[in-house]
């Protein structure tokens, strides 16, 4: 098809998507007539039943935490999948060897790097991996949570690379121990929900202890999910940056060949 | 009392361990574990099938029972005809794990977790009474099924084929979340019953927008006439483990998503409408259009590709027809269907494994060597032209009673769609008549997806085959095939019934179903579909000396250039042909519904 056509195609379909939506939409309650009770029934249930002040994750976690483990496997298996469409060449040919490409300091443009934003970069490489940690353990109680926290941990290594400490930085991205996480994070969450289940309760009831609201131990299996959805997307996307940058590497490599 | 989240749960738990480990545990142990999982999962599908074909069993996650009329979290609804789709998703995976068994190329590890992802959201999409579960399901099925389809990555045309795939059903995803937010906007709630009940029958154009952009959605999976280009494109490059699934299970479920939906939110508001009316037309001009498309492939995973579209634009037919005795028809259709299309993708997987291509002129003649695949192909291609003695001709007689108009779009899609496997079968394993034409697609290079390509054949890829097409005769000749249906179908239509069940618990009396002796009378059109099927293979391989007006398989067979120039590979023109499709939709609904 000719770049004319599909865009005429294109144009007709979304003018009748657009017309098709605004019938609907003008149709919708009007501004303010709020009409879902779910909201409002959740924000006066989450902190009396779970203990939790962070309503949202009372849902994501708890009310609606099935959905969660559907989410959270989505990201296991996008992971997965990158990892599989990114695998080194020898590997993807069936062959045993495994050429390690060049090495990543080579692909930064020295110039460019200041020393301010070196220092500054080690400096808040700490602050970073604080601040994920405190983010994915303090779900329950302010906004936030496993998904958030995750990607701040995740955040850390990155700013070694930006840091030029290219060593440190694929030390850790490119340790087996990551991939084991990932898979030990997105599992956990599972076997929360089936711990439920040997108590003869439902699955991803909430049977810990709910203790004090306010306090980190706080909600029950809330927190303890939330820590679990913490250790696979911080996993997860490390595994990413390290896919993307082997396969970086090694095409690098192949052309300088 | 197995918990039915263990449909879901054990396959992520299993999956999220094999690939936490995948570097340290050896190769059988994936296998042993991945086998183990689908068919824990067959048998717990079956123990909820038995249950709830007698009532239809709720289960709230997190012990969040409703308050009053208020969902507070998530249920499963299982009735007969979800756990029947979570059995047959199960089976397929089991054994598409052992057709894949040792010998093929797990891609370092990353295969068997997929797989089982992929199970686990198919298990839980079957059974889901929630329509926010429904999408994440959706979401994860595509997720795995988009790095599945692009497992050879040596090549560049399977990564072209899994991103139209995944951009397509990108789209499809957010015109799904578009409904659901319509939806939400006028109800507040995400639990289909909850919905359902909220409406009340109500059908003015915000639901109707809602109702096109979920229906769009679910058909892009379904692989409806014009949302389908993806889907040859990701079967031609999918391993044939995947194809297996993708065929068999996956593209039905979108369509069952389209069903589930209609049957609890929509059922209500378009009662006495001509609504059910625009999945019949959808449906029978998919059926024709993938059976001419099937009949001019020469590619074999194309080929069977588009007969999926066409069989599921059968079933797409059969959900219009909205009828007790249609939809317990489409069930067994469905059914049937998946493990024909197992067995035949297994066959093919044989071929590929035994002669490293999927071209059909390429591989003229080869398969007479091979003893076993020929007769559970010849089979498999009778199978899919309805012939009596397969399941597929009981749930047609049951869709097309008192519709000629649906038999004939049934015996004309039938009997295009075993026309071309029979005329496969003749040229690849009888060698009859010549190579036949090749064409572009039939050019494409198909690398070995097995280690051990070409050498001898061992039981674990025949076995597979063996069982679905046999499985798929023993359902025609089991006198409870019929029972069970109806009774799947009576509790699917009954939208007060499922309400009930959701906030009561309460047991629901179903009218006894009278049973149908239909067989009797369309054993004769079954017959003569089988035979129009045959004919027209033979016609087609041996270049009958008629004039050449009257030639026209070959005239099938040919070029068709303007026809498959819109299966041109570039994700643009699918999109904007989805989004044509979406418009047309939205604006026939708002024509019939209003």
């Amino acid at each position: 098809m000719k770049r004319r056509h599909r865009l005429l195609l294109f144009a007709f379909g979304a003018v009748g998507i657009a017309f098709v939506y605004c019938a609907g939409a003008l149709n919708m309650p009007a501004w303010g007539q709020y009409r879902g009770p779910y909201g409002d029934a959740i924000a006066r249930l989450a902190v009396y039943q779970r203990h939790a002040t962070d309503t949202v994750n009372a849902v994501t976690y708890d009310y609606r935490g099935f959905d969660t483990l559907g989410e959270e496997f989505i990201l296991f298996s996008a992971v997965t999948g990158v990892m599989l469409l990114l695998r080194p060449e020898k590997q993807r040919a069936g062959e045993k060897k495994n050429q390690e490409g060049g090495n990543p300091a080579s692909f930064r443009d020295r110039a460019a790097l200041s020393e301010t934003v070196q220092v500054f970069t080690t400096a808040i490489f700490g602050f970073s991996l604080m601040f994920g940690i405190y983010m994915a353990t303090h779900g329950q109680l302010t906004p936030g949570g496993g998904f958030q926290g995750g990607v701040l941990l995740a955040a850390a290594p990155m700013l070694l690379y930006i840091a030029e400490n290219t060593e440190a930085f694929q030390r850790i991205v490119s340790h087996p121990l990551v991939e084991f996480f990932e898979g030990a994070g997105a599992a956990g969450y599972a076997l929360i929900g089936i711990a439920a289940l040997t108590m003869g309760a439902a699955f991803l009831t909430n049977v810990i202890p709910l203790g004090m609201t306010g306090d980190v131990f706080s909600s029950g299996t809330i927190a303890a999910i939330s820590a679990c959805v913490g250790v696979e997307v911080a996993a997860g996307f490390t595994l990413i940056v390290y896919g993307y940058l082997r396969e970086i590497l090694s095409r690098a490599a192949r052309e300088g060949q | 009392m197995p918990s039915p989240a263990l449909l879901v749960a054990v396959p992520l738990i299993v999956a999220a361990l094999l690939g936490a480990l995948r570097k340290l545990i050896p190769r059988w142990v994936a296998d042993l574990a991945a086998v183990l999982t689908a068919a824990g999962n067959l048998a717990i599908a079956c123990w909820w099938m038995a249950h709830a074909l007698h009532r239809t069993q709720v289960y709230w996650f997190g012990g969040w029972f409703p308050r009053g009329r208020m969902a507070l979290g998530i249920g499963f609804t299982m009735d007969g005809y979800g756990c029947g789709l979570a059995a047959l998703a199960a089976l397929l995976t089991t054994l598409a794990l052992i057709f894949s068994w040792k010998h093929f190329e797990s891609a370092g590890g990353h295969f068997h977790p997929l797989m089982l992802v992929f199970l686990a959201a198919m298990s839980g999409f079957a059974v889901s009474g929630d329509i926010f579960n429904l999408f994440v399901f959706f979401e994860l099925m595509s997720t795995a099924a988009f790095a599945l389809c692009g497992l050879k990555t040596q090549e560049p045309a399977p990564l072209a084929g899994a991103f139209n795939f995944a951009v397509t059903n990108s789209v499809a995803a957010f015109l799904m979340l578009t409904g659901i937010a319509l939806l939400y906007s006028a109800t507040g709630a995400l639990n289909l019953a909850q919905i359902g009940l909220a409406l009340e029958g109500r059908h003015d154009r915000l639901v109707i927008a809602a109702f096109a952009f979920l229906t769009t959605g679910f058909l892009v999976k379904a692989a409806e006439f014009p949302f389908h280009f993806w889907l040859p494109d990701a079967h031609s490059v999918s391993p044939t483990p995947v194809c297996v699934l993708f065929s068999g299970i996956m593209v039905q479920l979108g369509l069952f998503g389209a069903m589930r939906v209609y049957a609890t939110v929509f059922q209500g508001c378009f009662a006495g409408t001509g609504v059910p009316w625009l999945f019949v037309a959808i449906g029978a001009v998919t059926a024709l259009w993938g059976g001419m498309m099937c009949f001019a492939e020469h590619h074999l995973k194309r080929l069977l590709a588009f007969s999926t579209i066409s069989h599921t634009g059968l079933m797409t037919l059969a959900f219009g027809v909205w009828t007790k005795a249609a939809l317990a028809g489409l069930f067994v259709y469905l059914v049937a269907h998946g493990l024909v299309k197992a067995g035949l993708f297994f066959c093919a997987g044989i071929l590929l494994h035994r002669f490293e291509t999927m071209s059909e002129p390429a591989l003229f003649g080869k398969g007479r060597s091979l003893r076993w695949t020929a007769p559970l192909w010849f089979l498999g291609g009778l199978g899919l032209a309805a012939a009596p003695g397969f399941a597929l001709w009981a749930g047609e007689t049951h869709v097309t009673d008192g519709a000629p108009w649906a038999e004939a779009i049934f015996f004309i899609a039938g009997a295009m769609t075993g026309a071309a496997v029979l005329r496969v079968g003749l040229r690849v394993f009888a060698g009859l008549g010549d190579a036949g034409p090749v064409d572009r697609s039939a050019k494409v290079d198909e690398k070995p997806e097995t280690t051990d390509a070409g050498r001898r054949l061992s039981p674990v890829l025949y076995a597979p085959a063996v069982v679905c097409v046999g499985g798929c005769m023993a359902l025609a000749f089991w006198k409870g095939t019929m029972r069970v249906a109806e009774a799947a179908a009576a509790s699917f239509m009954d939208f007060r019934g499922y309400a009930h069940m959701v906030y009561a618990g309460a047991i629901v009396v179903q009218q006894p179903v009278a049973p149908h002796d239909l067989l009797t009378r369309g054993i004769i059109s079954a017959v003569l579909r089988a035979l129009a099927a045959v004919a027209v293979a033979l016609w087609a391989v041996l270049h009958l000396r008629v004039p050449r007006e009257l030639r026209w398989p070959s005239h099938l067979e040919g070029p068709m250039r303007p026809v498959r120039e819109l299966q041109s590979g570039h994700p643009g023109d699918y999109v904007a042909w989805l989004t044509l499709g979406c418009a047309v939709v939205g604006v026939a609904a708002l024509w019939l519904g209003l």
